[in-house]
C-alpha cells in the first residue's frame, strides 16, 4: 500500500475561512429547517400546485449525486481495475461519494412532506416497481448502504 | 476445487442471476377500464355555472366551505382556475370560437383509466381502484409529490402549509363516503340541472355519443375524456374544445405506458445489469492477474 493512503494527523487549523463559510452557510439552512417544520413548505419555498418539485432536486441529482458517482468509479478503477497511481484519490473520492448520498438524504427529510415515511419503498407490500423513482429511491438506499 | 471466497462470490451471483430470470410480469400495452368503473359525464352545455358542485365537494371532503351564498360570485370567472387543496372542484367559463353561447366546466382530477400518479408513486399511497376513483392513503404517502409531477392534467394539490400532515388533495369521486361501493358523488347529487350524470363509465360513453348524435349543433363528436391520456373516469361533452377551461389537449396514450415499459424493459429478466457485472468481474480478474505482485487481500477492501 502507498504511504498517501495511510491515515496521519492533520497538523493544519481545520477552522480556515472556507470552513466558516460552510458552516454559516450550514446555520442559515439549519434555520430554515426548523421554520419549515414550524410552518410548512410555503413559507420557506416557492413551491406550488403546478411546481411540486424545487430546482434543488435538479441540483442536488445533477451536482450531489454525479459527484458521488465520482466515488465509485475511482473505486472500481484502483480496486477492481488495480490502477493503483490513482490510489491516492481512492479516499477522497469515497467520502465525497459518501457526503453528497448523505446530504440527498438530508435534504430529502426537508423536502418530504412526511419524511417518517421515506422507510416506505423498501418494503415489499408498499414499494411500487412501476414508478421510475422507485428505482431511484431504491438505487439511493442501496448506495447509502454500500458506502 | 477449494472453497474460496471467490468462488463463493461467483456462486452467489450465478444464483442472483437465475432467480432474477424468471419471468417477470412487464407491461403489454393500455390498461382498460374495469367494467363496472363507474364514472361522471360533464355536459357544459347544461351547466350554468352555478357552481353547487363546488360547495358540495367541500362539504364531502370536511373542507368547511364558505355559505353557499358566497358561491353565487361569478367573478370568479374571470380568470381560469385549478383545483386547489381546499377546493377539490372548480367551474370555468369559456367563450367558443364560434361567438355563441358561453360554456361551464368542472375542473378537477378526472379519475384516469390509468392513472399516472399511481404509476409514479412509489408506495402505492395513489391507487386506482375497480370501482373507478383513484383514491389516496395518506398513512403510506411519503409527501414527495412525484404524483404532482407526473399527472398529465396537473390536477393534484398539496398541503404546502401544513408542516407535518401535508396531504395530496384531489377528486375521489366521494369514495371516502362509503368504503365498501362507490356512491353518487356529492357534486353529481347538488347539480340542479343534471348537467352531470354519474354511471357506470361505458353506459356514459354510449349516452355521450347519443347525446353528440342527436345534437350535432350543441355538442362536437369528440368526448374529452374517452381517449386522452388512456381515458378517464370524467368524460365531458362540449361545443368546442376546452383547453381554455384547464383541460390540456392530450395524446390517446397514457404517460405511464412509456415509463414502465422503459422501467421495466431496462431490467427485464435483470439481464442487463447481470451482463454488465459480469464484464466487470472479467475485467477485475484480468486487472488482478495483470499485476501479480501486489497482495490479494488488499485489492478487495475499499
Amino acid at each position: 500500500m502507498t504511504h498517501e493512503l495511510e491515515p496521519a494527523l492533520v497538523r493544519r487549523p481545520l477552522l480556515t475561512r472556507g470552513v466558516w463559510i460552510g458552516l454559516l452557510l450550514a446555520a442559515i439552512m439549519l434555520g430554515i429547517v426548523v421554520v419549515r417544520f414550524a410552518t410548512g413548505l410555503q413559507t420557506v419555498t416557492h413551491l406550488d400546485d403546478r411546481y411540486p418539485w424545487g430546482i434543488w432536486i435538479g441540483v442536488d441529482v445533477a451536482t450531489g449525486v454525479a459527484l458521488a458517482a465520482g466515488g465509485f468509479t475511482s473505486a472500481a478503477i484502483i480496486h477492481l481495475f488495480h490502477r493503483s497511481a490513482f490510489a491516492a484519490l481512492g479516499r477522497p473520492a469515497l467520502l465525497t461519494a459518501m457526503l453528497g448520498y448523505t446530504f440527498v438524504g438530508i435534504g430529502l427529510c426537508a423536502d418530504l412532506g412526511r419524511p417518517w415515511n421515506i422507510w416506505h419503498p423498501f418494503m415489499p407490500w408498499m414499494g411500487n416497481p412501476n414508478s421510475v423513482l422507485f428505482e431511484v429511491g431504491l438505487c439511493v438506499g442501496i448506495y447509502l448502504f454500500v458506502l | 476445487m477449494k472453497p474460496t471466497r471467490r468462488g463463493f462470490l461467483g456462486i452467489a451471483g450465478a444464483a442472483g442471476a437465475a432467480a432474477a430470470l424468471r419471468p417477470s410480469a412487464s407491461r403489454g400495452g393500455a390498461r382498460a377500464a374495469s367494467p363496472q368503473a363507474a364514472g361522471v359525464l360533464v355536459d357544459t352545455h347544461r351547466c350554468i355555472g352555478c357552481r353547487r358542485c363546488e360547495f358540495a365537494c367541500q362539504t364531502s371532503h370536511g373542507l368547511s366551505p364558505p355559505p353557499l351564498s358566497s358561491f353565487e360570485d361569478k367573478s370568479v370567472f374571470e380568470r381560469t382556475r385549478r383545483p386547489t387543496r381546499r377546493a377539490f372542484t372548480v367551474v370555468n367559463r369559456l367563450q367558443p370560437a364560434d361567438g355563441g353561447r358561453e360554456l361551464h366546466a368542472k375542473l378537477n382530477c378526472l379519475n384516469c383509466v390509468d392513472p399516472a400518479c399511481a404509476s409514479a408513486c412509489l408506495v402505492k399511497a395513489l391507487q386506482k381502484t375497480p370501482e373507478g376513483p383513484v383514491t389516496y392513503d395518506q398513512d403510506r404517502c411519503m409527501g414527495c409529490r412525484y404524483c404532482m409531477v407526473a399527472c398529465p392534467f396537473e390536477m393534484p394539490a398539496y398541503d404546502y402549509d401544513d408542516p407535518l400532515h401535508p396531504q395530496v388533495r384531489k377528486c375521489n369521486l366521494c369514495a371516502h363516503l362509503v368504503p365498501a361501493q362507490q356512491p353518487v358523488p356529492a357534486c353529481v347529487r347538488i347539480c340542479p340541472v343534471e348537467a352531470l350524470t354519474f354511471g357506470p363509465r361505458e353506459t356514459l360513453l354510449a349516452l355521450a355519443h347519443e347525446r353528440t348524435r342527436a345534437h350535432p349543433e350543441l355538442y362536437s363528436p369528440h368526448v374529452y375524456g374517452e381517449h386522452e391520456a388512456g381515458g378517464t373516469s370524467w368524460l365531458y361533452l362540449a361545443r368546442a374544445p376546452l383547453h381554455s377551461a384547464g383541460l390540456p389537449k392530450l395524446p390517446d396514450r397514457a404517460p405511464n405506458e412509456l415509463t414502465e415499459s422503459v422501467q421495466h424493459g431496462v431490467f427485464k429478466g435483470f439481464a442487463a445489469p447481470a451482463m454488465l457485472y459480469g464484464l466487470l468481474a472479467l475485467v477485475a480478474r484480468q486487472a488482478r492477474s495483470r499485476i501479480p505482485e501486489e497482495p490479494a487481500d488488499h485489492g478487495d477492501k475499499p
